[in-house]
């Protein structure tokens, strides 16, 4: 038994200092919260962590680094505005088997998105493309769509509408038809069912444990990948990546807590950075009220809301206040909304120094009692942890700023949508997500999209919209995107923004070439450690 | 005994059946299927697509029956939908080795040592050790294996970095969930061994073996283990079976590979051939177990019969 015992202790021992021997050099260890379900690009299934993965293992004819489009799978391309048709030429890049990457593997990834038998699930991303929407249906056949490889390093996308985002937002990976054939329903789940040409390989995959991604010497811009490995572990709870991060087993960590944030931040072994979020939370008015469908109300309800003293109270402050509809995680190619236009409800601030003035202005106008403390407001809110705080702050800051009264109607997110959008409410608030394509939340508030219950649509904010929508000069689009901004925010005030969000990136401090833009699929390209 | 064993196999293809056909169509009686989970803004010429491929638009009995000709005819459960390409088999196969590596040695150890540890109290009844032993049992059993495992990683990893935090591959990787794992098992066993000890330690053939002349150490290890451990054997059965699906929690932490998050995410996203594979892997498991026990039943106390025979 004694003899067992020793024994035991100097196996425990051995494998102790087998963990502590790790290996330096060029390695990082990141996470997913999730597994991959396939890394098959154009499945249905595809979701963020397969995403992030292929950012690594394959190649794109464009990335996204730094809010900006790049070229990377492709040397160079030019857009023939008459014609709508992209012409790509691309590199001298390699499959990680040394077989030559050409047009027709891209090609023939987008000819699978189309199938209808894979049913991809972001199919309306690429209605753009000629013919696309057609062979979805199963009206056409494959071959019809407005792709072709003439050579085999030369691609053209013909679209039938002009699509500004289109580099941005279609997923331009290619895959090799004979490798997929020979996977068949298999291809993307296993290691051995995948076939690389990013900047880096993919070497292992452990199902819900981890992925490994080695340098791939096959790529075409292999001289300037840095790291030699990347390994993604699986994990989805928090307090083990608080653990992993603390011990250096995890290289970058992504927290929302303040708690766990306050130990990076005074232990030099790491940095911490904000990242902004493409996220608003808004208050929503509803435009068919009786009290609400003057816009001096709506007006006077948005500059009383203190913001600074909002996050402060309800975010210690980590999250920055909102007086626009953008974060400055959105733009166009590197440049945000933010960089050449002020939020708008900063000027209507400077303008009307005095909320309460303003709102007895409104209820004049609408022949109502000229006194804000007849009035009763029903603010509805979906219930969270955060409920009671919300409410709390809004019931204090309109009644100390206006002299209104508000009461509250608290229902759970499905049915407090429900009644947003049927117009069975007076107030609410709610956030809403951004996409890296800019028209995303302005889309939102068109008066026949129908998205957002706001109910206070303009025919100008359309027009600008729609405008900018279909321009493909950058600058006029983000001019008139700045001019439906205030209309929508300042003018109008059928919204009144509240804050955007960030998070809190957490990275060992060795790392350095990393993007913090949540839109990046920059993948681990640039990254690399510095002692 | 052979006849016996025959039988008991055939039944449980019987329960298999059974707790098949209930788990089947209660599933399909909650709202929400595999496509809800997926992307929301589905096309609607997506969601016919993908209906007609996994042959969710048929009714469900028809379902049913394509289920049960899958198995009788090709032995196959079928494709998970959350996950295409990956074969419910395969994943059944290659993950339950994975929880079984962690959950079984698990069961092993908390089994040997609670059995020692339990007699150890039962024999210094009201002693030190046995009212040390009777505070970790009580631990053992209310401390959430969540607690227990987080900070088991704390201090292991991030205080004393022994140990590798997440992950999976080297044995040093099993240490701490094994030992997460063991704890509540160690823990009944103990409990189970003491009462049982100490009930066997009052019989008079305890007290004829003593005035025999046998040694205390012959005494306890022919007449009280033998004897006592019955109680133990009855819980071992169900307790192998929750290795499988109590594991997910350990599996989270330390992120291993096991079935567990494959259950409960199949369940979440309404992955059908999954659940049904998961469903029927666990009463396979527990059926299985039960009879493991009842043979282990007669090889300890030769006065139980199997059956009927003389």
């Amino acid at each position: 038994m004694k003899k067992l015992l020793t024994a035991l202790a100097c196996a425990l021992l051995l494998m102790a200092l087998a963990v502590c021997a790790c290996a330096d050099g060029q390695e990082i260890t990141v996470y997913r919260t999730n597994e991959p379900t396939t890394l098959d690009r154009v499945a249905a299934t595809i979701d963020e962590a397969g995403k992030f993965i292929l950012w690594d293992a394959s190649e794109p004819l464009f990335r996204i680094e730094e809010g900006a489009t790049v070229l990377s799978g492709a040397e160079s391309y030019s857009y023939d505005e008459a014609t709508m048709t992209y012409t790509f030429t691309l590199r001298d890049n390699k499959w990680q088997d040394g077989v030559k990457v050409t047009a027709q593997d891209y090609l023939y990834s987008f000819q699978r998105m189309v199938d209808p038998k894979n049913a991809y699930g972001y199919i309306s991303d690429i209605y753009c493309i000629v013919n696309a929407e057609d062979i979805y249906a199963g009206k056409m056949d494959v071959s019809e769509l407005g792709v072709s490889a003439p050579d085999e390093k030369t691609l053209v996308i013909q679209l039938n509408e002009i699509t500004p985002a289109f580099l941005e937002v279609v997923p331009l990976y290619p895959q090799r038809q004979d490798f997929v054939e020979a996977a068949g329903d298999a291809y993307g789940i296993d290691v051995d069912k995948f076939i690389s040409c990013g900047p880096f390989k993919l070497t292992a995959w452990e199902h819900n444990s981890y992925l490994t991604l080695e340098k791939n010497d096959q790529y075409w811009d292999a001289d300037n990948v840095k790291l030699d490995k990347v390994t993604v572990l699986i994990t989805n709870d928090a307090e083990a990546q608080y653990s992993a991060m603390l011990n250096g087993t995890l290289d970058y960590c992504r927290f929302t807590s303040s708690n766990y944030i306050n130990t990076f931040l005074n232990d030099d072994r790491f940095q911490v950075e904000d990242a902004v979020l493409p996220t608003l939370t808004f208050v929503l008015f509803n435009g068919n009220d009786d009290l609400l469908k003057n816009a001096k109300i709506r007006q006077a309800l948005s500059l009383a809301i203190d913001r600074e003293f909002f996050v402060e109270a309800m975010y210690e402050g980590i999250y920055p206040p909102a007086y626009g509809l953008l974060s400055s995680a959105i733009g166009i190619n590197g440049v945000a909304l933010r960089d050449v236009a002020e939020e708008p409800v900063k000027a209507l601030a400077e303008a009307n120094p005095d909320p309460k003035a303003l709102f007895i202005e409104g209820l004049t106008e609408l022949g109502m009692d000229p006194d804000p403390s007849k009035i009763t407001l029903t603010f509805s809110i979906s219930s969270g942890a955060t409920t009671d705080d919300t409410i709390a702050l809004y019931q204090a800051m309109w009644g100390e700023t206006l002299g209104v009264n508000v009461v509250a109607d608290v229902s759970e997110w499905a049915s407090f949508w429900s009644d947003c959008k049927a117009g069975d409410f007076q107030i609410g608030t709610l956030a809403w997500s951004g996409e890296v394509d800019i028209s995303f939340l302005f889309n939102l508030f068109l008066t026949d999209s129908a998205q957002m219950p706001c109910f206070t649509y303009s025919s100008e904010f359309d027009e600008l919209v729609i405008k900018a929508n279909k321009s493909m000069d950058a600058d006029e689009r983000l001019a008139l995107y700045a001019q439906a901004e205030k209309i929508m925010m300042a003018d109008l005030a059928a919204i009144a923004p509240v804050c955007y969000r960030v998070q809190k990136d957490v990275l060992n401090s060795k790392i350095k070439g990393w993007d913090f833009n949540v839109f990046s699929t920059a993948g681990h390209r640039h990254v690399y450690l510095d002692d | 005994m052979l006849k016996y064993i025959l039988k008991r196999i055939l039944y449980m293809f019987f329960v298999l059946l059974i707790v098949t056909t209930i788990t089947f169509f209660l599933m399909h009686f909650i709202p929400g299927d595999p496509l809800t989970a997926m992307v929301q803004k589905l096309p609607e010429q997506t969601k016919i697509n993908y209906y007609a491929k996994y042959g969710l638009d048929k009714p469900v009995y028809i379902q049913y029956l394509v289920f049960l000709k899958g198995i009788f005819t090709q032995g196959t459960l079928g494709e998970s939908i959350r996950f295409p390409g990956r074969n419910v088999m395969d994943v059944l196969q290659k993950y339950s080795g994975f929880s079984s590596e962690i959950g079984l040695v698990a069961v092993a150890i908390g089994f040997v040592i609670g059995v020692i540890l339990g007699t150890l109290a039962a024999l210094k009844q009201n002693k030190l050790p046995d009212r040390v032993l009777g505070v970790i049992a009580i631990l053992g059993i209310s401390v959430p294996v969540y607690i227990l495992g987080t900070v088991f990683q704390y201090l292991f990893t991030v205080k004393w970095p022994l140990f590798p935090t997440l992950g999976w591959g080297t044995p040093a990787h099993k240490v701490l969930p094994i030992l997460c794992m063991s704890f509540a098992p160690l823990a009944t066993y103990t409990r189970y061994m003491r009462s049982s000890v100490l009930d066997v330690i009052n019989q008079d053939y305890i007290t004829m073996a003593e005035a025999k002349g046998l040694s205390f150490s012959q005494v306890v290890r022919h007449h009280v283990l033998r004897n006592s451990i019955l109680p133990s054997l009855t819980i071992l059965g169900p307790n192998v079976a929750d290795v499988f699906t109590g594991s997910f929690v350990i599996e989270s932490i330390f992120s291993i590979p096991g079935l567990g998050s494959y259950y409960i995410t199949a369940v979440n996203d309404r992955d059908f051939p999954m659940i049904i594979g998961c469903a029927m892997f666990y009463t396979a498991i527990y059926v299985l177990s039960l009879l493991v026990v009842d043979i282990l039943y007669v090889i300890i106390d030769p006065r139980i019969r199997l059956a009927q025979d003389k």
